[in-house]
Order: C-alpha cells, then structure tokens, then sequence
C-alpha cells in the first residue's frame, strides 16, 4: 500500500573485497563458505578421478605404489575435512539458522568469521603439503607407518587437518550458542525446524569429538618428531591405543557429516510434500540418539586390529542399535509423503535419491557392523562402497538437494529447473553404477587401496570408472547452471516453492540484518494447511 | 557496511542474552579443553595400566616437590584471578590491573621452574633421545615422553593465559577497557585461567605422584 | 563470595594439596584413590569458590560437568579393552 523504499539485502551491502572478507554476517560468511568448500571438492574429486584411471587397468600402470598411496590419502584427507564436514554445517547452516530461528546473525559473528579463515588457512597449507609430495598413509594415518616408517610431509598435512579442527569447533560452538540463546521470542524446541534439530545434534558432536582428533594429532607428531614410543610396542607403545584416539573421533566425524544432510533432507522433502512431516518428535530426538550413539560405536572399525572380542562384541552391538534412529527417519520420511500434494522439483529428486542412497548404504553398514560377515569384508571394496553411498549418495546428495532448494533464497535468482532434474537423475545414476560394483567387487575379495589387482576384477572396475566419469559430468552441471543462473537467472520471489519456515518469510536474498522487527513465533513449526489441496500459487 | 571494525553487537536484544551466549561460548570452549586433557591423562593411565613397574621406575624420577611448589604457584594464581575480578566489580582499575600482574608474576614463575625441571630432566639424561639414560625398562622412558607432551601441552596453555592478562592489563592502561563495563571480558579470561588451574591440579597427582614409591 | 570465605577456599585448597603430597609419600592403601578424591575437592574449591559456577545458569552447569561425565564413561571403555587383552578376566 505505501510505497516503500526496498530495503538492500546483504549482496548489496558493500561491494568491495574488504567487506567480504572482513565481514561478520552470517550470510557472508556462508558464502564464503560456499566457494572455499566447492574449491576443495574439485581438489578431490580430480583425486578421485586419478583413481579411477589408475583402476581401468588390473596393473598399476598409470602411478606407482607410493604415488597411489599419496593419491588416495590425498583425495581422503580434502573430502573428510575440506569439503564434507564443513559444507552443510558452514555453508547451509552458517546462513540459515539465524534466520530459521528468528534470529539477526549467530551469536558469535567474529568468531564465525574466524573460523572461516581457519578453513582456508589449514585447508590451503594442507594442500600444498600434500601436492609437494604429499603423505602415503591414508587419511586415517595409522602408526607405526606414520609415526616410523612413512617418509611424506606427515607433519605438514597434520598442522592442516589440526587447524581445520578448530574451524570445526568454533562452529560447532557457535550453533548450540544461537540456538540457545538467540532464538526468537516463541520458538520453542518443539517449533524448530528439523534442519536445527539435527546441525544441534552435530555440533554437539564437532565439539566433543574434534579435540580427541586434535590431541591425537598431536601425539602421532610427537612420536614422529622425537620417537618417543607411545605408539611404538618396542618401547612399551601401543598402535592399537592410535587406532582408539583415532576412532573415538572419526566415527563421530562421520554422522558430523551424515546428521546436517538428514536435517536438510527433512526441509526438502515437507517442502516438496507440502505438508508437515510425519512424527516430528521422533525425527527430532532420532538425531540426538544418533549423535550419543554415535560416540560409542568407535570400535567397529578395529574388529580385526587385535581388539578384545569383549570390546568387539559391544561395540557391534551399539552399532547395531544405532541402525533404528536412522530407519525411523526413513519410515517418517516415507510416510509423510503419503496423501501429500507432491511437486517434483530438483530438490525434491535430491531428497529421494538421499533416501534410496542411505537405505542401501545403511543396510550395508548391518554387513559391516555383523563381527562375522565384517571378518570377510574388513578392508575390501565392500567397505568403500558402503562408505561412499552414504557419505556420497546420501551426504553430498542433501548438500546439492540444499543448495538448490535455498537457491532462490541465497541468491536471489532462480535456477533452471529442468536441467536441475537432469543433474540430479543424472547423478543418481552415474552414481549407482560407481558404486554397485564395488559392493560386488568388494564382497568378491578385491582389497581396498591397492592399484594393482587380481584380472578377474577388471569388468566391475570398467563399470566403476565409467560411473565416474558419469558422475563428474553430473556434478559439473549445477556448477554451470548455478552459476549461470546467478547472474542471468530470473529474479526470485520470497517464497517460490510455497514453503514453511521463517527463512521463506524475508526476502530473497535476505537484507543485511535479516529481520526488520524479530517476529514472535505463535505457530508450530511446517505448519502447512492439513488438507494440502492449495498447493503453490 | 557490516564490518570487523565496527560494534557487533546488534544481533542481541539484551545485555543479559550477550552474557549468557559469551558463558555458554566459553564453557563449549573449555569442554573441549577437558577433552583434549582427558585424553592426554587417559593416556597417561592407560599405559600405567600396562606397564606398572616401569612407570614407578620414571616417576621415581620426577620433582614432585618442585612440581608441588608449581601446584601452589597456580592455586595462588587463580586466586589472584578472582580478587581481580572483585576489583572489576568494585570498578577499582588500578587494583584490577595490579592483581592481572600478580597472577602473570606466579604463572610465569610457575613456567620458569618448569624450565628448571626440563633441565634437570636434561642434565640427568632422562629425554628421549639421550644416551646413558639411567631408565631401565622401555616403557619408562616412554612414559618421560609422554610426560613431556603432557607438561609441555599445558605450559603452552599457561603461556597463551598470561598473554591474554597482559593484554587486558594494555586495554585498561590505554583506556580500551573500562570495569565494571567490560566484566564479561575479565570474567571470560578468569574462566580459562581458571580451568587451566584445574587442569594442572589433576595433571599434577596422574603424573608426579601415583606410582611414586611410599 | 565474600573476601574472607574466598580466603578460607584457597587455604582449603592448599592444604588439599598438601594432603595429596603427604597420602603419595604414605604407606596408606589405595593411595591413588585418597588422592584423587583429594584432586576432585580441590577441583570443586576452584569450580564453587572462585568460578562460584553455582551462580551461572543450569545449562552452563550441564555444559561445565556433563563434558567430563560423558568424557569419564566413554573413555572407560577403552580402558576395558585394555584389561581385557592384557588378559583381565
């Protein structure tokens, strides 16, 4: 009614380098976020296509032994740390929990900006010590080869990951923090979006959690710098306590990568259903026991390492209740979009396939959890695949599904939305036919970081490194059109996809501060019509 | 234009929301010190486990009583801390800025006789590394350089401690700080000194004292 | 907090440490546990006294104790995979 003056939004808050790069704004930051984060995956997955040339062939033809050694720890180490822990957390995570909760910005702007900076401080000297040569030990650094007899840059790549490590606490502080104490007046727990519930759930982890890599760190430096033996059994050392220490964290780490992709995929698929999800407290306390269960499961990793059959038989167990958190979800999912007013959009196609990748990862993680069955496949391909449908199918998958679904929100613009269908078939398949033989590879005996194998196993490696190359032309097409997109892409409303939550309340893209008045939250949260027959206008 | 240089403030809507996020921030912080500790002590206690009689073998060798007197440096330290902070509240900046030098003052006495210690340790041949170690077993010179680690970790944290209380001894003498306006800042610093103490105060008995022959 | 009772915490905590110098250089049983308990008292004098943590909110109470709980239980798990292979029973 009365013309107003459109308030700037936070693209158009200052144009020049210094007010990217010394900013405090949450939005910013996640940007920023976006690019560091994207930068690294190409890094990795350039590694990975290394590998997967390497494997066309049953013989080591393309590097040697050491060289494929430095490759796949090279593409292990920027994928775990560069790119899939920070990138829903500080990306997605860092831009909409303020305005999810009601809130200006995150609690602990300089900090957030810090930890920013801590990313591309560790992540760029990392990767400069692991093109200068680089490190043959695994991203899992295993001693004695680490502390003794590894002869690459140890030192350098662990003062990277460490530093990186504090990247990951100070936002992992920085969310419990604002969501503590920043939401608005209102917003109860129960009124939060899932996608909160379940970054709480993993800061909660990336606080406990990366300290114990930390310090473990720490010790494997000590005991490459000054062979002090704590990890040494000639000096009365133990190489099994590494494996622990280890552990205890990345275990964890990886539901640090899982968790965020689940709460992402809550928001995908109510979005796309139009209606409120199916048992929202189950979904919501899913994610906690996830995360404490998480923190006692560490030990299936070392079934074979020589650990009592005690520790071995808990562990097992633990890890196999924290199979029925994960399925409930699925179930709620599944159930919500039953009797839903469905819109197949991109984002809604990236939410499926997370569903269907995860299932499949996750059932094979109980192979893997089963002491007897884990004997056989400790080690093997089988191993890789079930990793890679869960931390790729699935955890990558929710990370595009997000960057499409708050697309419009963050930019402004809207994206293609054929083509981005087209990608994310696209790379559902490429991704499927990566992966599936590995399974059957795995499960066939073909041992895992080995570039040289047996010539029965060359068909299934064809496969795999076709599904690759797939799936590198997959990825590569919302990397165009996203970016296409944010220049010429059509201007983007505030809500385009008829959406509930606080986000979709402001303008796209948000303005600087997000709220003109902090509003009072009286509704429950997804709070769409019951009988979804309106749909989007 | 949002901007490191300018007042961040404006995303809280009260000053009592600012002091529960700032504590809440750095009670997450220190838990992941307690991690960090935990399990260098666990460590610690795992190998004592395994090893017993070679770990009294190096304990024997360590200056508990130099180490005690460290323990009563950092007590008196924390508590210097503190009458700061009941300085602050009184708005006294001189008090509050004689009590942050008496604390660097212990805690950097606290690092000098640390040094001495590293030395003795040196000049007896007890590092890793060194020739004639009069250390039989292996593990027990493992355990030396676990101790080491361990000292040496939160010595580390006592050194950033005493930075961060000159530096607020700088911003009160150049006017950046004014008590009782700025509290939170002393108050937060006082929390990580103080949990540095209590770090040393279990640091202390785990690898001085358990182990020791009676 | 008054100044005199912070005094009295600090003399408290002194002679705890004194106390768990003494039980290390005692012929006393179980030595390791008198001094730990004797650590923890100490811990809690600094916790109560000077941090006075009982004034701050519950949450960051739950943040200030819960991490060494959690941090207790799980690590005794490690620790029962070590007696265990040593060949505990």
């Amino acid at each position: 009614m009365n013309a107003q003056t459109p308030v700037p939004s936070y693209l158009e808050a200052g144009h020049s380098l210094r007010s990217w790069l010394l900013t405090t704004d949450h939005k910013r930051i996640g940007v920023l976020y976006m690019l560091a984060v994207t930068f690294f995956f190409f890094i990795g997955g350039l590694a990975a296509g290394v590998i997967r040339v390497e494997l066309l062939t049953p013989d080591g033809d393309v590097l040697s032994s050491d060289g494929y050694n430095r490759a796949f720890t090279l593409h292990g180490v920027i994928m775990v740390w560069f790119f899939l822990i920070p990138s829903i957390p500080s990306v997605l995570g860092n831009f909409l929990v303020p305005l999810m909760i009601g809130a200006k910005d995150m609690a602990l702007p300089r900090m957030n900006l810090a930890s920013w900076y801590l990313l591309m401080g560790g992540g760029l000297f990392t990767l400069f010590a692991l093109l200068a040569g680089g490190v043959d030990t695994g991203w899992t650094f295993y001693t004695p080869l680490s502390t003794m007899f590894s002869n690459g840059h140890v030192i350098a790549v662990i003062v990277g990951v460490f530093v990186t490590g504090f990247s990951s606490i100070f936002t992992g502080i920085n969310i419990v923090v604002t969501v503590h104490t920043m939401r608005a007046p209102g917003m109860t727990w129960f009124r939060l979006p899932l996608f909160i519930w379940a970054l709480y759930a993993t800061s909660v982890i990336l606080i406990l959690a990366t300290p114990v890599l930390a310090i473990t760190l720490v010790l494997i430096a000590a005991e490459h710098l000054f062979k002090i033996g704590i990890f040494d059994p000639a000096l009365g050392g133990d190489p099994l306590l590494f494996q622990h220490l280890f552990w205890f964290y990345s275990h964890p780490a990886v539901y640090i990568m899982l968790l965020p992709g689940m709460g992402v995929v809550n928001e995908l698929i109510t979005a796309a259903a139009h209606k409120r999800v199916f048992g929202y407290g189950f979904i919501a306390f899913s994610s906690i026991a996830i995360a404490i269960l998480g923190f006692m499961v560490w030990g299936h990793h070392m079934f074979v390492a020589g650990q009592s059959m005690y520790a071995s038989l808990l562990f097992s167990l633990l890890s196999f209740l924290i199979a029925i958190p994960s399925a409930i979800k699925v179930y709620n999912w599944t159930a919500t979009l039953y009797k839903s007013r469905l819109a197949i959009t991109a984002h809604f196609l990236y939410g499926c396939t997370f569903i269907a990748l995860f299932l499949l990862g996750g059932c094979a993680g109980l192979f893997v959890a089963l002491l007897a069955a884990d004997l056989h496949v400790h080690d093997t391909y089988f191993v890789v695949a079930h990793f890679h449908y869960i931390m790729v199918g699935a955890a990558v998958s929710a990370f595009f599904g997000g960057l499409h679904f708050w697309w419009p929100k963050i930019t402004g613009r809207m994206y293609p939305e054929t083509l981005g269908k087209l990608a994310a078939i696209l790379i559902f398949l490429g991704f499927n036919l990566t992966f599936l033989p590995q399974f059957i590879l795995g499960y066939d005996g073909m041992p895992r970081r080995y570039h040289h194998y047996l010539p029965e196993y060359q068909v299934l490696n064809v496969l795999s490194t076709a599904g690759a190359g797939v799936l590198a032309v997959a990825y590569m097409m919302p990397f165009c059109y996203l970016l296409w997109s944010w220049y010429r892409g059509p201007i983007a409303p505030a809500n385009p996809w008829g959406a509930a939550g606080l986000e979709w309340k402001v303008a796209s893209p948000p303005p600087e501060h997000n709220f003109e008045r902090i509003p009072t939250v009286d509704f429950e949260a997804y709070d769409y019509p019951p009988e979804a027959t309106h749909g989007r206008d | 234009m949002a901007g490191i240089e300018r007042a961040v403030t404006e995303q809280f809507v009260s000053e009592e929301q600012r002091r529960e996020a700032v504590h809440q921030g750095m009670w997450l912080f220190l838990a992941t010190e307690t991690m960090m500790f935990g399990v260098l002590l666990f460590a610690a206690t795992y190998f004592r486990l395994a090893h017993p009689a070679a770990i009294a073998e190096a304990v024997a060798q360590f200056h508990y009583v130099l180490a005690g007197v460290n323990s009563a440096l950092l007590l008196t330290s924390s508590l210097t801390v503190t009458l700061a902070l009941y300085a602050a509240r009184k708005a006294n900046q001189r008090s509050v800025q004689n009590w942050l030098l008496v604390a660097s003052a212990l805690a950097a006495a606290f690092l000098v006789l640390k040094g001495f210690e590293y030395h003795s340790e040196f000049e007896e041949k007890l590092l890793p590394g060194q020739a004639d170690n009069p250390l039989q077993a292996p593990p027990a010179k493992m355990f030396v350089g676990l101790y080491l680690v361990i000292t040496g970790v939160h010595a580390l944290h006592v050194t950033v401690a005493i930075i961060f209380a000159l530096g607020i001894y700088w911003r009160l003498q150049v006017g950046r700080l004014r008590m009782p306006e700025r509290y939170l800042v002393l108050e937060t610093f006082a929390l990580y000194w103080h949990v540095v103490d209590i770090i040393w105060i279990f640091v202390y008995p785990t690898l001085y004292l358990i182990g020791r022959p009676a | 907090m008054t100044l005199p009772r912070l005094l009295l915490a600090y003399a408290a905590g002194m002679l705890l440490l004194g106390a768990t110098i003494a039980i290390a250089i005692s012929p006393l049983p179980l030595r390791p546990v008198w001094m730990f308990a004797c650590a923890t008292l100490e811990a809690v004098l600094v916790l109560g006294c000077f941090i006075e943590l009982q004034r701050s909110s519950p949450l960051v109470q739950v943040f200030a104790l819960g991490t060494v709980f959690f941090f207790l239980i799980l690590f005794g798990m490690t620790l029962m995979d070590l007696w265990k292979r040593m060949g505990g029973g």
